[in-house]
């Protein structure tokens, strides 16, 4: 249950001052409730630090009515709220430059205690960037890492999604009020989250639609929670580069994901690893031995036969189209429909869209 | 005197009786048509004048009343006119009046000739249902009369020639029966051997052709999938002699019949344009005419460019894929047409096209192409068994010369295949695999306890969903048919999952 150092957080957070500012009004006060009686006394003080406009506005109306009124909104929309003074409030964000007052979630609350990583790219990823995500996803989520992203089409959603199907846990952070979930598809996608245990989390209040300004700001919460940042394709303008930027700003860890330099999706992310290469991965063993997670994968490595391992051995060097594999192994239409079929089964290839086939893991 | 003459009137694809009735009595000249006549049967009264003057007789300037029984049925189109000509020449005494067994269709030109008649075909057929068997029609109506057994049908050129054979003046001979034979030549379409590399897609229409499976072809533009389709027709399975009777009927009715064959002897392609109505998709219109989808029936109904197509046309085939027949309710009547077509439609993954593609950049917005996606929507999805990525072929690959196999080769087993089938399925009043359902595909598609736990896995793997096992198990029992295997085997239901791609095409 929210205190009233909580609440009156919660007002201060309502004006949404900077961090220079709300620090010395909270200086104004011994304890942040004092809020309630002292106000109107520091009248002076808070012209001083907000402009006249602003303390007008918030000499107005009482501090308990507008707290009231809040509370009363968020009862309804069945939100609740944590502040930099919950014990809730993970360690690592609070340690960031201008962290969040407040905090509105909707799920479990608990998941934010738990080690986090984020993961972040392009909105219309190529089949690579698809394949990529979702293979470092299954093997972060392994290690029983929570996936942090910004519920957004393409790298997002997949991120999101790999951790639902795999039963782990993800947060989602918004960039808008959690009343009304942007973009409107992935309305169910958030439904699922919350119902597997998972967490959707917010600075701002309900009602807030979200604006060409309030998604870079919510990317440094997306870093702030996480102890590292995969990127997985990010193209020229991508608003992941703000994440990354946020992660370099918050001292995270970086990992960025190379990728085919003529690939438009991923100019921005590439170019990253130009200027700092030591930020790149390959292997998701990489991320998570820079973690001291070291997991031993056991790679689903059956036994393959002859026409299996001919297979395997023309696609480990580059990915194939199904037409050439046909034409290089002599194997019929059907059969070889039949063979890739088996072999992606067990994990040994992956078909990509435009029938490209793609060996996976490396056999011994 | 009054004359009653037989004739019939045609809703939808099944005739009825009409006796046509003429009295002349003395009084005022005129001459009228009553039971619920359209303008082209009122219209008829100019034809009948015309024809019956430029024969060589007199018509009659009396009171004339002619009467379409039975009287409640809206009458429609042009097949009265020979009997209204015949009633009138009957009841003015100029031909004697004994031809009550016989049964006249036929349109008049002013000049006295008889004009060939739409849906014939069906006509002939419910009259013989109704106990006739002796037909007047057009010649130009031959060969179509000629593939109905145990009726006699005498054709004629004009109105003097019939009225000489009616007088008994000379005996006219009985049209010839003509023995139906399927084509089963390549003429239809491309050829498959055009065709260069493209092998999964051309495994996967033959498997959707065989089968009779909905087919659903995803690539970006200029990667063949219009030239994969087109070569569709080469490769059909013969027709059936009750097939191409039904083919027939609706063709006829809808007016699209080659006088120069008489009846249908390929399955139809039709590819309707996506600007195309629901309407025009389904029929409809004053008549209730037969629309797109009923013409392709017994045959292949081709959607390119599918989500170009309104979305209240899109959704207006699921009752048609799901029941094989289309009800088309208008203010004169209901009329249920047959739609038992294969869907092959083509898309591409997003607005511009090129999203997914190897070498070209999408300019779509995201929103966009969730947009594109989900004009299709998941229970049309549903019923489409067979969906395949199409690629642009290299032009390398354009220009080997590899042999690439034909048209007549794929066709053959393809007949073999579907033979299996109507074997398999001769009690269950279907025809192909693709329309099994849940209890048939339980009785014809056992698995061993192999492929029971391939399958068993593939879902774990690929979080397929119920209806997608179903969707695998008929495509599975198709390839074993190809292959002329009597039970499901693993590397079939392998081959089949292989199909199954972008199941959950709103993850494209």
């Amino acid at each position: 249950m929210p205190d009233l150092n909580d609440l009156a957080l919660l007002w201060l957070h309502y004006f949404s001052l900077n961090e220079k500012k709300r620090k010395a009004i909270l200086d104004l006060f011994n304890e942040p409730k004092d809020i309630f009686d002292d106000l109107k006394n520091k009248k002076q003080e808070l012209e001083n630090i907000a402009g006249k406009m602003q303390a007008d506005r918030m000499l107005d109306v009482d501090p308990t009515e507008v707290v009231n009124g809040l509370i009363k909104k968020l009862k309804n929309l069945k939100i609740s709220f944590i502040t930099r003074n919950s014990v809730y409030y993970p360690e690592q964000l609070r340690e960031i430059p201008n962290s969040p007052l407040v905090l509105f979630y909707v799920g479990d609350i608990n998941v934010l205690k738990e080690k986090a990583i984020a993961v972040v790219g392009t909105r219309k990823p190529t089949s690579y960037g698809k394949f990529v995500v979702k293979d470092f996803c299954q093997k972060l989520l392994k290690a029983n890492l929570v996936i942090v992203s910004g519920l957004a089409f393409g790298i997002d959603f997949i991120a999101h999604s790999t951790a639902l199907e795999e039963n782990g846990k993800t947060i989602a952070v918004m960039g808008g009020g959690l009343d009304e979930i942007y973009p409107a598809a992935h309305t169910m996608l958030a439904k699922q989250i919350i119902k597997k245990g998972g967490l959707i989390i917010s600075e701002y209040f309900p009602g807030m639609r979200p604006t060409a300004y309030t998604f870079p700001e919510r990317n440094r919460i997306i870093s702030g929670i996480a102890i590292g940042v995969l990127v997985v394709e990010a193209g020229e303008n991508s608003g992941s580069l703000h994440t990354i930027s946020a992660a370099i700003e918050q001292g995270r860890e970086l990992f960025v994901v190379p990728a085919n330099i003529n690939s438009s999706a991923s100019f921005g992310s590439n170019r990253i690893l130009v200027e700092m290469p030591h930020a790149m991965v390959t292997n998701c063993d990489q991320i998570l031995e820079r973690f001291g997670l070291n997991l031993s994968l056991n790679n689903n490595r059956t036994l393959l036969d002859e026409p299996q391992k001919l297979i395997y051995d023309l696609i480990c060097r580059e990915p194939l189209s199904f037409d050439d594999l046909a034409k290089k192994t002599k194997i019929s239409t059907s059969n070889l429909s039949s063979l890739l079929t088996i072999m992606e089964m067990s994990g040994i290839i992956k078909r990509l869209p435009g029938n490209i086939i793609m060996a996976i893991s490396k056999m011994e | 005197m009054i004359a009653k003459v037989k004739s019939l009137g045609l809703v939808g694809l099944s005739g009825f009786d009409v006796t046509v009735e003429v009295d002349i009595s003395i009084g005022k000249n005129s001459f009228d048509i009553v039971g619920l006549p359209d303008n082209a049967v009122k219209e008829a009264k100019d034809r009948v004048v015309s024809a019956i003057k430029n024969s060589g007789f007199a018509f009659p300037n009396r009171k004339i009343v002619v009467n379409l029984a039975p009287a409640n049925i809206p009458k429609v189109g042009s097949y009265f006119d020979t009997a209204i000509a015949i009633g009138v020449l009957i009841a003015s005494g100029q031909i004697s009046n004994s031809h009550s067994d016989k049964v006249f269709l036929g349109e008049l030109s002013l000049d006295g000739l008889i004009n060939p008649i739409k849906g014939l075909l069906p006509l002939l057929i419910s009259g013989k249902e109704s106990g006739y068997n002796k037909f007047v029609i057009p010649s130009k109506n031959t060969k179509e009369a000629s593939f109905v057994e145990n009726i006699t049908c005498f054709a004629f050129d004009n109105l003097a020639q019939l009225c000489l054979a009616l007088k008994g003046d000379f005996t006219p001979s009985p049209v010839l029966k003509l023995k139906w034979k399927a084509d089963s030549s390549n003429l239809m379409g491309e050829d498959f051997c055009r065709v260069k590399g493209q092998k999964i897609a051309k495994r996967a229409i033959e498997i959707a052709v065989a089968g009779g499976h909905n087919l659903l072809m995803i690539g970006p533009p200029g990667s063949g999938k219009t030239l994969l389709a087109k070569c569709i027709p080469s490769i059909l399975p013969d027709l059936t002699f009750n097939e191409a009777l039904e083919i027939t009927k609706i063709h006829s009715v809808a007016g699209i019949l080659d006088e120069t064959k008489g009846i249908v002897i390929s399955r139809p392609f039709r590819s309707p344009h996506h600007s195309a109505s629901m309407v025009a998709l389904t029929g409809g219109g004053k008549n209730a005419k037969p629309g797109e989808i009923s013409l392709a029936h017994n045959g292949v109904l081709f959607l390119d460019e599918m989500p170009e197509y309104s979305r209240s046309a899109l959704e207006t085939l699921r009752q048609p894929l799901e029941d094989g027949c289309i009800s088309v309710s208008r203010i004169s009547n209901t009329v249920t047409y047959p739609a038992n077509f294969m869907l092959v439609a083509s898309m591409n993954p997003c607005p511009c096209g090129n999203y997914g593609s190897k070498d070209l950049t999408c300019t779509c917005s995201p929103a966009q192409i969730h947009r594109y996606i989900s004009k299709i929507s998941g229970p049309l999805l549903d019923r489409i068994d067979l969906k395949i990525d199409v690629d642009r072929v290299e032009f390398n690959e354009l220009n080997t010369e590899n042999d690439e196999e034909s048209s007549i080769e794929i066709k053959k087993r393809i007949n073999k295949a579907r033979n299996i089938q109507i074997q398999r399925f001769v009690d269950e009043g279907i025809f192909t695999n693709a329309k099994m359902n849940n209890k048939l595909v339980k009785k014809y598609c056992k698995l061993d306890l192999e492929s029971e736990e391939l399958i068993k896995n593939a879902f774990n793997v690929f979080h397929l969903s119920a209806r997608a096992y179903t969707r695998i198990l008929k495509v599975a029992r198709t390839i074993a048919d190809l292959d002329g295997k009597q039970n499901i085997e693993p590397s079939h239901i392998a081959e089949a999952i292989s199909y199954r791609n972008i199941d959950k095409i709103q993850n494209y």
